[in-house]
């Protein structure tokens, strides 16, 4: 107020919402222009609002990014616990107890009935260990977080269902939560090719360009992928994202299907 | 032949113990975590080591490092993997180099104990084992021109025999075939993939796998 007293100058002060938001300091003679005042005062006032508002949206978004990425780490953490606690109980369990029954097994030579029994039990359990496995693999990727992203891709590749070209050049290891990101973009990617994409060939490409990693799955398939609807890819978009990358995908009819991650890497 | 084991549950630890004890192996270490199968290797240079692929303390890639560093520092003992999960890229990197006196294998395969011992005295003895899972994932690998569909299925049967690391002794026992039969049927398939058939037989086994992965 003080400014307003020197040089002939006046303050007329804005409101939005009967509460003051600024203050326009102005030469004195614009006193008798009160509508020209009141125009630059609403202009002003709606300026100012703006910019508030989208500092405000700007903080919820800041924030909504750090609460998805805690989703997507909390679940992670859930689910390495499960693998391990699977891994190092009942998996362990059902070895060694395979292996007691086996070690039985030799100690009833001449008792055909038991050891016929025996060895169908151990059948059993054979099966339920293969079925366990794959649940906890299915659960968490234990691979990569203990061998990184170059070894377990070795597999994925292996097991696709058309002949792929792998190129994966990285040196060292990235962070976990990285290098678990990326797997899931590669495996679901391999798995849309196997459902959907009538592929010949495909190929798979992870690379670090300075602090970005680009994780790219291309194939030669039909393409027309829904990338509206598959929950598949929705939850990968959730995995990029809250890392503060980005999912391109590009799947025109008749031209293949080509899912890109970029991933930033500091 | 002398065996040290590394395996942080006692239940298998033991199990295994027992198990080559009964087949008439000298077990001369227990070791609960990498670093004291490290020292007991190193002082007390056994056959073989058997390796879990997760040991303490973080049940990361402890198990791993350790068996490559043995396998870099003391050529003379064999390693065995065991892992409740089979990875390609993880039998990649144990092999790298060198199929001879490595091994690879689920760990419920111990329960098939006579196999089980023919694998540590194999591996024991500088030759390789390596899990049917990943042989028959090298296999299975989309080509896009497959010689591997140019095999017959005897063919393809001696073929899996070998990449698991049989010797040709060992797949005529296991296919109830002449060991000669054998020997025609490796240089039968040798020449439809194009490699050479010399050589030892770790080097044959690594040539099998070097070229099935590409």
């Amino acid at each position: 107020m003080e400014l307003a007293n020197q040089d002939g100058r006046a303050v007329t002060r804005i409101e939005r919402d009967g509460a003051p938001v600024a203050a326009l300091i102005h030469d004195r003679a614009l006193n008798e222009e009160r509508e020209l005042l009141d125009a630059v005062g609403a202009a002003a006032g709606i300026a100012l609002q703006n910019a508030r508002l989208q500092a405000e949206l700007r903080a919820r978004l800041e924030e909504l990014r750090g609460s998805r990425a805690r989703i997507v780490e909390a679940a992670h953490t859930e689910r390495q616990r499960l693998e391990r606690d699977l891994h190092d109980g009942a998996q362990q369990r059902l070895v060694a107890t395979s292996l007691e029954l086996s070690l039985l097994e030799d100690l009833l030579d001449q008792h055909s009935a038991a050891r016929r029994r025996l060895a169908q039990a151990r059948r059993e359990l054979a099966k339920s260990l293969e079925e366990l496995r794959e649940i906890a693999r299915g659960i968490h990727p234990a691979v990569v977080s203990a061998h990184g992203l170059a070894v377990a891709l070795e597999q994925l590749a292996a097991l696709a269902p058309v002949p792929i070209s792998l190129r994966v050049e990285l040196t060292g290891r990235l962070p976990e939560s990285l290098e678990v990101a990326a797997y899931y973009v590669v495996s679901e990617s391999l798995a849309n090719i196997a459902k959907h994409a009538r592929a010949t060939t495909a190929s798979i490409a992870v690379v670090r360009i300075n602090d970005r990693v680009l994780v790219e799955v291309v194939d030669d398939g039909v393409g027309g992928a829904d990338t509206e609807r598959g929950s598949g890819l929705r939850g990968l978009t959730d995995r990029v994202e809250a890392l503060n990358g980005r999912l391109c995908i590009w799947s025109p009819f008749g031209g293949g299907t080509r899912v890109k991650a970029e991933l930033p890497c500091a | 032949v002398r065996v040290a084991i590394a395996e942080d549950s006692v239940l298998l630890r033991e199990g295994l113990a027992r198990l080559l004890n009964e087949a008439g192996f000298d077990v001369v270490a227990r070791c609960e975590d990498a670093d004291d199968l490290l020292r007991k290797v190193r002082s007390l240079l056994p056959d073989v080591a058997i390796v879990d692929i997760r040991l303490p303390p973080t049940h990361r890639d402890e198990g791993l490092r350790a068996a490559l560093e043995i396998r870099a520092r003391y050529p003379s003992v064999g390693v065995l993997v065991l892992s409740q999960y089979m990875e390609l890229g993880l039998a990649l990197k144990l092999l790298s180099g060198s199929a001879e006196g490595v091994g690879y294998l689920l760990k419920d395969r111990i329960s098939d104990v006579r196999e089980f011992v023919a694998a540590v005295r194999r591996v024991a003895e500088g030759g390789s084992a390596l899990d049917p899972i990943i042989v028959s994932t090298l296999l299975s690998r989309q080509r896009p021109d497959d010689p591997i569909a140019q095999l017959t299925p005897r063919e393809r049967e001696v073929l899996e025999l070998m990449a698991s690391g049989s010797s040709n002794q060992g797949i005529a026992d296991s296919l109830v075939i002449t060991v000669r039969a054998v020997e025609k049927y490796v240089s039968s398939i040798f020449s439809k993939l194009g490699l050479p058939s010399t050589g030892s037989q770790s080097r044959r086994v690594l040539a099998v796998l070097l070229y099935l992965r590409s």
